[in-house]
């Protein structure tokens, strides 16, 4: 087998219109400036699209991008980015996969694959060191993501996409394994590219680190801090996401109810700590991995896979439901379909409250399970009243009114977490690039789990979600499991040694100082230098995270984001949760505001000229 | 409709931001208390242990006074604060500040706090008794010499107990053990 | 002995004597009800007592909406669900509860769940969580024993979360309670000893609590002195009706006593006997009540030597030396035990009442943890509870 030493630098552009494809070399300086992962694939697609592009049209792009850790056996770094311009959006889209494909397109040789065009019938790709073959789906097509994988597990590991994605629904979704590109419905760009799947035949090259020495120096710290850090080694290990149940139960950021409410005593059904004893979960995550996070359980007699905590916020608590039973069926579905599941319970949180009120006529209601399989199929299959649904919330309640109760960011649902009682995460889902996004600065980790800053206040918020969301961006970039972030951000020595409430003082009231004393990317920094051989410092590794959001920012804002986009639905800002006594509302504007004057935007929102020239984006 | 305002005059609640101030004061020190105490004494170890392995105890003083919250949650006991917290596993309550300052002030011990009715408890009273059976060990941890009155019974003293006052007084009080 | 501070409640009409069931039509109209539920058990209805009640109403204009007679031993959350559910079908307006402190538990649950409009009693837990208009209540208790009529209390297990959960509300007491001698007549000697026993250490324990005060104090001593009186002879003559009209009433009297003063060791560790041997709560009081008494005395010698009054009457108090009576009250209570095990074969001891030498570790964990220690007089630490179950264990 042959090795590559760091990284390939090779990425595979492939035309589905003409069937060619063409090998393009990344530039080492795009590789400092950009990383990898996602801040590479976005690069790219900046370069090489016209940004008008119809999302389900041909001149839509989208890149997949195996990371810089990739294939050289960094904890928790079997990871992969997508990037894309969303349909469900209408703006640049990326998300992140723990599935087998990206390892296979890695050792295949390719540090990315690039996918434009659109075919006429449908295909599928085979790619191997060589570059791609091109092949029929009709067979393929209408398969559901696990019939369609099986199919092709002889040739290499397969992306696929479900009847959900070929039937364009706005929050379909790309499989690998049991594993999703989850958000932004990715699944319906390959849908309407008729390209129903990519299979990778890897185990063509070996990857090794540049400077081995101090990679497997830096990897074993990582790996002590993962095994150490109570986060990663207990809560996520032992209970998978869902241990984080017991927190937003009892922070009351939990949906319930289409977020009319924060908490439920029927909570404690769907915990973690009650679902692991129950269904009996072990081990099923991502490869490789060292948290451990994913689970399956046996439920009533079936093995399947353990809801993540978004599905059962969503498909769950948001429907009033906690039989994790039922919650485990609708989420393999929802899998076998091909679509995002926090989407689809998104979408039927206000089909439930609409019918309540009136606006439309179906039989679900909430707190009954009736309907809901049906409602699942329908909008995969894009049948009957699903075909309005397969349009998200958003498109909905544009239709049948209810837009106050439509709970999405620029189109995509938010997640399980209920700003009200997390301001920091309602600047950050207001102003992710992605929409209705927690991954984009995870507040609610400082505000509600860890509680180093207080939940309900909007000092120092802003900041910290600016400085988060530059850093979760090397993060993807790199590319590594966010969880990673719970263990090697907590674990150096100052945050390690000093209390609770010396961490709450200095995050709450000198962010700055935190900031600069406290280097939090040591470890992803020092990983990818050992990696790529390309030295970086601390201030170059935060700029370039920074370089990466402006960008994609900047082509959001050439998409038609402004200021008066980055918003919460009307129930957050104005409507108080039931459970709450002080009927708290999000205090946005307030919020960003600051946020804009800290990133260097112009008050509607826009990257000033002069940032970007400073980044380097635009000359 | 002035005259009869001033002669049938409103009484506001008011507040008593004092003993408010000394009882948020004492719950800090308290909260550290448990915090460290599950590190250094094996028997509040072997107590919390035997508690669900995610479990949520708050004491607080209605209607909206200070407030103490520990979470037992990923092998450690951890004191939050004042942090809010919604169905909580155990949540006691005392009715009112006056009372919850007596108890700090050792005018009062828990045992006639509970006996005279002061303070209920929310949630599965089956593990209150542990938490008490805690809180006893603490407050012998916290409080030399007068320790009598602030629990039923003091267990008598041992070198153990001495190092683990020093250890607290010197780097538990400040949260540094955790 | 008048304490610095205490708290005084009871709301429950209280019907007693002879054909005082005659009184229930007149008293749920009085409430503007027509249409209860009955919850019983099975052992209730065998004994012919549902036929009792239905006689009573006859003619009245009460119709009894439904009649629910599969209540388990030691009230399960199943059961009161079940309930809440017939309710509401048929169209119930009211509760009536007829059996044992089982029975009752069960329906105070049932009222819980009915008039929170719930289904799930979880959140319930704790004092005072329940907030809203209780539905019309009766109790007819059937065992002189737990006194569960006038008590804040409930003990529901939920068995799919293997635990055992307590309520307390003044809302749970019943609008009124009847008390008819015709009710415990069926009671066969075994079950009349054992929650006999059960009422008189309800009162015991509730002079001896932190919480006692000079109203519990009363009740408590007229409790012990009718149950001394009356209990051997309601258990070897079940058809006197004085007596058990006499034990009823004192059940409901220590009830009253120790719903306002609380109860410590020997319930926390009977309830531990019970939970984890399934040994009959009454049985289990009886064997530990001279052992806790035993164990407390250090604190509260003074109420002990009191209470000798009551259980032996004036004339042995009086020719009691003061030092002894304390340990004279003691015996009193250990001779009566003696005397109902001949009249009606109470266990006296642990191992007779089944339970294993090596579930006594168990039992002292579960016993440490139980609600009622917080009134104990003396903290009770593990060692102590196992103390008194080794001691308890054999003759
Ligand atoms: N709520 C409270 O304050 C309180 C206090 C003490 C005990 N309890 C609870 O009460 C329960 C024990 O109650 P209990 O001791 O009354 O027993 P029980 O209600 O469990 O009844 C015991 C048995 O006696 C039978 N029985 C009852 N009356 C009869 C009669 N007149 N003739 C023939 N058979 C009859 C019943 O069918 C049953 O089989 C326990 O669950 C305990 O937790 C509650
Ligand atoms: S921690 Fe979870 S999500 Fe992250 S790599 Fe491991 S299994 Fe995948
Ligand atoms: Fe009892």
């Amino acid at each position: 087998m042959e090795t590559i030493v760091g990284t390939s630098n090779r990425v595979l552009a492939v035309d589905l219109t003409t069937q060619e494809f063409e090998v393009i070399e990344v530039p080492d300086i795009d590789r400092k400036m950009y990383i990898g992962g996602k801040g590479l694939g976005l690069k790219l697609i900046y370069d090489r699209m016209d940004l008008e592009a119809d999302p389900l049209g041909p001149d839509n792009m989208i890149a997949f991008m195996p990371g810089v850790l990739m294939g050289t056996g960094a904890p928790c770094s079997g990871r992969f980015a997508a990037v894309t311009k969303s349909p469900q959006t209408g703006v640049m889209a990326s998300s992140s996969c723990g599935g087998p494909f990206g390892m296979a397109l890695k050792t295949a040789g390719w540090d990315g694959l690039l996918v434009k065009g659109a075919s006429e019938n449908p295909v599928y790709l085979v790619v191997d060191r060589d570059g791609v073959t091109f092949r029929d789906a009709g067979d393929l097509w209408g398969k559901d993501t696990r019939q369609a994988q099986e199919q092709l597990a002889k040739e290499g590991e397969a992306l696929v996409i479900g009847p959900a994605g070929e039937n364009l629904v706005r929050f379909a979704n790309i499989a690998s394994g049991h594993r999703f590109l989850g958000r932004g419905g990715m699944g319906a760009v390959l849908g309407a590219k008729k390209l129903k799947a990519i299979v990778a035949a890897g185990k063509a090259y070996k990857i090794v680190p540049k400077d081995p020495e101090s990679f497997d120096r830096i990897k074993k710290i990582a790996t002590d801090y993962i095994n150490r850090n109570p986060w990663t080694s207990q809560a996520q290990r032992k209970y998978g996401t869902l241990s984080i149940v017991n927190i937003t139960r009892t922070s009351g950021i939990l949906p319930v109810r289409n977020f009319q409410d924060g908490t439920s005593d029927n909570a404690y059904k769907i915990t973690g700590e009650v679902i692991s004893e129950k269904y009996d979960t072990r081990h099923h995550t991502c490869k490789p991995c060292t948290i451990l996070c994913g689970k399956k359980g046996k439920f009533d007699g079936e093995e399947m896979p353990v809801p993540e905590y978004e599905t059962v916020g969503l498909l769950g608590s948001n429907l009033d439901i906690y039989d994790p039973v039922a919650i485990a069926r609708w989420n393999r579905l929802c899998g076998d379909m091909g679509m995002d599941t926090i989407s689809a319970g998104g979408t039927l949180g206000w089909v439930m409250e609409a019918t309540e009120k009136g606006l439309v006529k179906t039989n679900l209601k909430f707190g009954s399970p009736d309907g809901v399989e049906e409602a699942l199929l329908d909008i995969a299959h894009c049948r009957g009243f699903g075909a309005d649904m397969a349009m998200g919330s958003k498109g909905l309640s544009e239709k049948y009114g209810g837009t106050e109760f439509a709970m999405h960011v620029k189109g995509m649902e938010l997640s399980a977490y209920d700003p009200r009682g997390s301001f920091g995460q309602g600047l950050s889902y207001a102003v992710a690039n992605r929409g209705g996004c927690h991954l984009s600065a995870t507040m609610m980790v400082m505000e509600n789990f860890m509680c180093f800053l207080a939940p309900h206040t909007t000092m120092s918020k802003a900041r910290w979600t600016a400085f988060f969301e530059n850093m979760w961006c090397c993060v993807n970039s790199l590319h590594t499991c966010l969880f990673t972030s719970f263990a090697y951000t907590t674990e150096l020595t100052i945050p390690r040694f000093s209390s609770w409430i010396s961490t709450l003082i200095g995050m709450q009231f000198m962010p700055g100082i935190l900031m600069a004393a406290v280097d939090f990317s040591v470890i992803y920094r020092k990983m990818w230098q050992a990696v790529t051989g390309i030295s970086i410092s601390k201030s170059e590794f935060m700029r370039a995270g920074e370089r990466i959001h402006v960008l994609e920012r900047y082509m959001n804002t050439r998409m038609g984001v402004t200021a008066g986009k980055d918003t919460l639905p009307a129930r957050l800002l104005t409507e108080s949760r039931r459970c709450d006594k002080k009927n708290r509302t999000v205090p946005l504007d307030k919020m960003i505001a600051k946020y804009y004057r800290i990133r260097g935007f112009t008050p509607d929102g826009r990257p000033k000229p002069s940032l970007l020239k400073k980044l380097g984006i635009a000359a | 409709m002035t005259s009869r305002r001033q002669r049938y005059y409103q009484i506001k609640p008011g507040r008593k931001h004092v003993k408010t101030a000394i009882v948020r004061l004492v719950m800090l020190t308290l909260g550290h208390a448990f915090q460290t105490a599950y590190r250094i004494d094996p028997e509040v170890k072997k107590e919390v242990d035997s508690w669900p392995p995610t479990f949520h105890v708050v004491l607080e003083v209605e209607p909206d006074g200070p407030r103490m919250t520990l979470i037992k949650r990923n092998g450690a006991l951890q004191y939050l604060g004042e942090k809010e917290l919604y169905n909580a596993d155990v949540v006691i309550v005392m009715k009112s500040i006056e009372f919850m300052f007596r108890m700090t002030m050792g005018m009062m011990s828990m045992p006639r706090i509970v006996a005279e009715n002061r303070q209920y408890m929310k949630g599965d009273l089956v593990l209150a008794g542990s938490i008490i059976r805690c809180m006893n060990r603490v407050q012998t941890m916290m409080i030399p010499v007068v320790t009598g009155l602030y629990i039923k019974k003091v267990p008598p003293l041992s070198l153990r107990m001495i190092k683990n006052r020093i250890i607290f007084w010197t780097c538990g009080v400040w949260g540094l053990v955790k | 002995m008048i304490p610095r501070y205490f708290e005084y409640y009871n709301s429950v009409r209280v019907v007693a004597g002879k054909h005082a069931l005659g009184r229930l039509p007149e008293e749920l109209l009085r409430l503007g009800v027509s249409r209860p539920i009955l919850i019983t058990d099975k052992g209730v209805v065998n004994a012919g007592l549902i036929d009792i009640v239905k006689e009573h109403i006859e003619g009245s204009g009460v119709t009894i909406g439904a009649t629910y007679d599969d209540t388990p031993v030691d009230s399960s959350i199943h059961a009161v669900n079940a309930v809440a559910d017939i309710y509401r079908e048929t169209g119930c307006d009211s509760i009536i509860a007829v059996g044992g402190g089982s029975v009752i538990d069960t329906a105070k649950g049932v009222n819980i769940v009915l008039s929170e409009n719930t289904d799930d009693l979880m959140k319930f837990r704790g004092n005072n969580r329940v907030r809203a208009v209780m539905k019309p209540f009766a109790v007819i208790p059937t065992t002189g024993g737990t006194g569960s009529e006038v008590t804040t209390a409930a003990v529901i297990s939920n068995p799919d979360e293997n635990i055992k959960m307590q309520f307390t509300t003044p809302l749970m007491l019943p609008d009124f309670t009847i008390l008819d001698p015709a009710m415990t007549r069926t009671m066969p000697p075994g079950i009349t000893a054992a929650t006999g026993m059960d009422a008189l250490t309800h009162a015991i324990e509730s002079y001896m609590s932190i919480q006692r005060n000079p109203v519990s104090d009363e009740f408590a001593f007229t409790a012990i002195r009718l149950i001394m009186e009356n209990l051997p002879v309601a258990v070897s003559d079940g058809a006197n009706e004085d007596a058990r009209l006499a034990i009823a009433n004192a059940a409901m009297i220590a009830g009253v006593a120790f719903s306002n003063a609380m109860v410590g060791v020997v319930h926390a560790v009977a309830h531990a006997v019970g939970g984890v041997c399934h040994v009959p709560h009454g049985i289990a009081n009886a064997i530990i009540l001279p052992h806790g008494m035993e164990f407390n005395l250090p604190k509260v010698r003074d109420a002990v030597a009191g209470m000798l009054l009551p259980l032996a009457g004036p004339d042995v108090y009086a020719s009691t030396p003061k030092k002894r009576r304390a340990e004279k009250a003691i015996e009193t209570v250990r001779e009566f035990a003696k005397e109902l095990n001949r009249l009606s074969g109470l266990p006296l001891c642990l191992e007779d009442a089944g339970v294993r030498r090596e579930q006594l570790d168990r039992v002292a964990r579960v016993a440490i943890n139980d609600g009622a220690s917080h009134f104990n007089p003396i903290e009770i630490e593990y060692k102590d509870a196992i103390g008194i179950l080794v001691r308890a264990y054999g003759a």
